[in-house]
């Protein structure tokens, strides 16, 4: 049987629940998100990835976790932690979560505000990424920032110019932030 | 890389939304669910949710899909190799026409690929429970759906009232019961809640509605009264604690209470098959332990066994004749291997092994001291083996020269031959033109007594008949060193 003719099946059996009187109920937006998001916290819990490291928020709402990074050796941000932010959509993972920096950071892809540019959180988002690959992929930009689109040009600048300003700058914003 | 989007720009794309609209596209493997529906005349509301089933055993990673993260359902292959639930992968092409994974394009439905059915069977085999509040019920995937569709009694359905469009368990749901979905407030505690659901709130939360046990007579909270008869209420039956040992006495909680603090003369047997079962318990344990590490050190053995039998093939092969005398002094390398290294449970129970740790440890100089020899023995094999080869080696070169010799032999009587048969022509053709006629059988003894004459050592300048003695000569001091070596 070829899978066309299963989802022909399919529409036809879905006819006849019409008929029965009652269209199935789906499951509410959200509540897969919580599912895989439980998935993603086991996953986490049982084999954490060296320094990344994300939890759900205290308020238990599960959309909503905290997330760390340890900046990687060789980097001006080697030695630094910074703290993290995740909210997730309710079609998560068919849509990304919104990803914010709570650490202030001086890094080129990095705005003031601690909003993140990078593109696989964005337009290049697929629902086989998760928690874990954003970390790991939000720790390899501390090493190489994409200074072809910045959000902090002097940070851009400076990355190729002035290591060691950039190295002082970054000493200069990173302070450590309380979970609120 | 095209630039990225800018934080502003929101997360909130029209596909996005889209998904909302119409979320669930995604075609249902078991297509003949509703019909049979049909034929019980009442409908499941709502689908079984494979996303939220609990598995009894860990399944396997590889069997997991990349975008909801648990076991596949209805699982397809896109052309470029990767695999997903099909309701998820159509779900994420409503966003993106690519693979989530590699991102190469993908034509809904058309690219798909049925899985091979050997990943059906894994899949519908998994172990499962009925993710319907207040049912037990395991059982392999694939029957599931047909016990949560037909069969669980907690399955929510239609209310059987006409007017009511309310979901209730199936078990409730008889017209005999009628709508169930009136609101009530529970009498003792003064909850509300639905009618349906008074039962399960006398029998599971509510602490106000007590009943009296049958036995003390005291009042206890419904939802405990099970607990109290086996566990608290002194009027209830029960045994002695030694009963496994041996004891009879059955009687009321009080009477047996006594029996034990006044003495069970079963106690003595019933502490010591206590002691017993724990000493047991470790001795599983070690046994476990062991039977692992034996298990590594015989994967070890069959590694060493194999390079073994491989070194012998390649001596073998290399020189066939000669390899085996070789072979019956390699060293015994299974040494004490089928020994058992596990003594049986006497070395634990007569305490000969303070504790298991001791026990291990002893078991791991054992080993070490087994790897040292065989680490030695490794190297006397290795050592005899290089003698041996360097041994066949020059044999082997003695033999080459040998050959050479021979084939110079060889070489001289072709040119001695070739010088004979020259001569030959020669004579006849003076001879032929002497007489003036064929050769008479004179002229024919006459040309070959030169040639014998030729050939006498010595009597001749011809340099290849020199050549050709000492060949010889060599040839048949080489065959006789030959043997004398052999
Ligand atoms: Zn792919
Ligand atoms: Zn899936
Ligand atoms: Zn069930
Ligand atoms: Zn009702
Ligand atoms: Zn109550
Ligand atoms: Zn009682
Ligand atoms: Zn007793």
């Amino acid at each position: 049987m070829s899978f066309a003719q299963d989802s022909q099946n399919s529409a036809l059996g879905s006819v006849q629940a019409n008929k029965l009187g009652g269209a199935r109920k789906v499951v509410e937006p959200g509540q897969n998100a919580a599912k895989r998001l439980q998935t993603e916290l086991m996953q986490l819990m049982t084999s954490p990835a060296p320094g990344v490291s994300a939890f759900p928020s205290a308020d238990g709402n599960l959309l909503s976790w905290r997330a760390t990074i340890e900046g990687p050796d060789d980097t001006p941000y080697s030695g630094l932690t910074f703290k993290l932010s995740f909210e997730f959509p309710a079609n998560y993972p068919y849509a990304p979560p919104t990803v914010l920096f709570q650490t202030p950071i001086y890094h080129p892809n990095v705005d003031f505000s601690g909003r993140i540019c990078l593109d696989i959180l964005k337009d290049k988002w697929t629902p086989a990424y998760n928690i874990q690959t954003v970390l790991l992929s939000l720790q390899s930009l501390l090493g190489e920032p994409n200074n072809a689109s910045p959000l902090n040009g002097e940070a851009a600048e400076l990355w190729d110019k002035d290591p060691t300003l950039f190295k002082t700058k970054v000493m200069d914003r990173h302070k450590d932030v309380e979970d609120e | 890389m095209p630039p990225p989007n800018t934080p502003e720009e929101g997360l909130t794309a029209p596909a996005t939304q889209s998904v909302y609209a119409d979320p669930f596209r995604a075609p249902s493997p078991h297509p003949s669910s509703a019909i049979a529906h049909a034929s019980q005349g009442e409908s499941c509301i709502q689908e079984l949710d494979y996303q939220s089933i609990e598995y009894i055993e860990p399944v396997d990673d590889t069997l997991l899909c990349p975008v909801c993260k648990t076991p596949f359902h209805s699982p397809i292959t896109t052309p470029c190799g990767h695999t997903f639930c099909a309701g998820c992968i159509n779900r994420a092409l409503e966003t993106q026409p690519t693979c989530p994974i590699d991102r190469q394009p993908i034509n809904k439905t058309r690219d798909y690929h049925r899985l091979p059915l050997i990943i059906k069977d894994q899949l519908d085999r998994l172990k499962v429970k009925c993710p319907n509040k207040g049912c037990d019920h395991v059982c392999p995937r694939e029957h599931l759906e047909g016990h949560y569709e037909r069969r669980c009694d907690f399955t929510l359905v239609r209310c059987p009232e006409p007017n009511c469009s309310r979901l209730i368990a199936r078990r409730d749901a008889t017209p005999a019961k009628g709508c169930l979905h009136r609101n009530v407030a529970c009498e003792f505690c003064h909850k509300s809640m639905i009618f349906a659901e008074l039962d399960a709130h006398y029998d599971h939360d509510c602490d106000g509605a007590t009943t009296k046990c049958p036995g003390c007579e005291t009042d206890v909270p419904r939802h405990r009264l099970g607990k109290h008869q086996s566990e608290d209420c002194a009027e209830g039956q029960t045994q002695c604690r030694w009963q496994a040992a041996g004891c009879v006495a059955v009687d009321k909680r009080w009477v047996i209470e006594a029996h034990q603090s006044s003495g069970c003369p079963f106690e003595v047997v019933g502490r010591l098959l206590e002691q017993r079962a724990e000493d047991r318990k470790i001795i599983d344990d070690l046994t476990r332990r062991l039977s692992s590490l034996e298990a590594a050190r015989a994967r070890r053995r069959d590694v060493r066994e194999r390079r073994t039998t491989e070194m012998a093939l390649i001596n073998g092969a290399a020189l066939p004749s000669l390899m085996s005398p070789a072979s019956t002094d390699v060293p015994d390398l299974t040494l004490n291997d089928n020994m058992p290294i596990f003594p049986g449970a006497t070395a634990a129970d007569n305490g000969m092994w303070s504790s298991p740790e001791n026990y291990m440890l002893a078991q791991f100089e054992r080993f070490e001291t087994q790897m040292e020899e065989l680490r030695k023995q490794t190297r006397d094999m290795e050592a005899r083996q290089s003698i041996n080869t360097l041994q066949h080696t020059t044999l082997v070169n003695e033999q080459m020269g040998e050959l050479a010799s021979r084939v110079g032999v060889l070489n001289m009587h072709t040119t001695w031959l070739m010088n004979m048969q020259r001569q030959s022509h020669a004579q006849q053709r003076a001879g032929g033109s002497n007489a003036g006629g064929p050769p008479n059988s004179s002229g024919m003894s006459h040309s070959s007594d030169t040639s014998v004459s030729a050939a006498r050592p010595g009597s001749s300048s011809d340099s290849g008949t020199t050549r050709y003695q000492g060949g010889s000569r060599r040839n048949s001091d080489g065959r006789g060193e030959t043997l004398t070596r052999l």
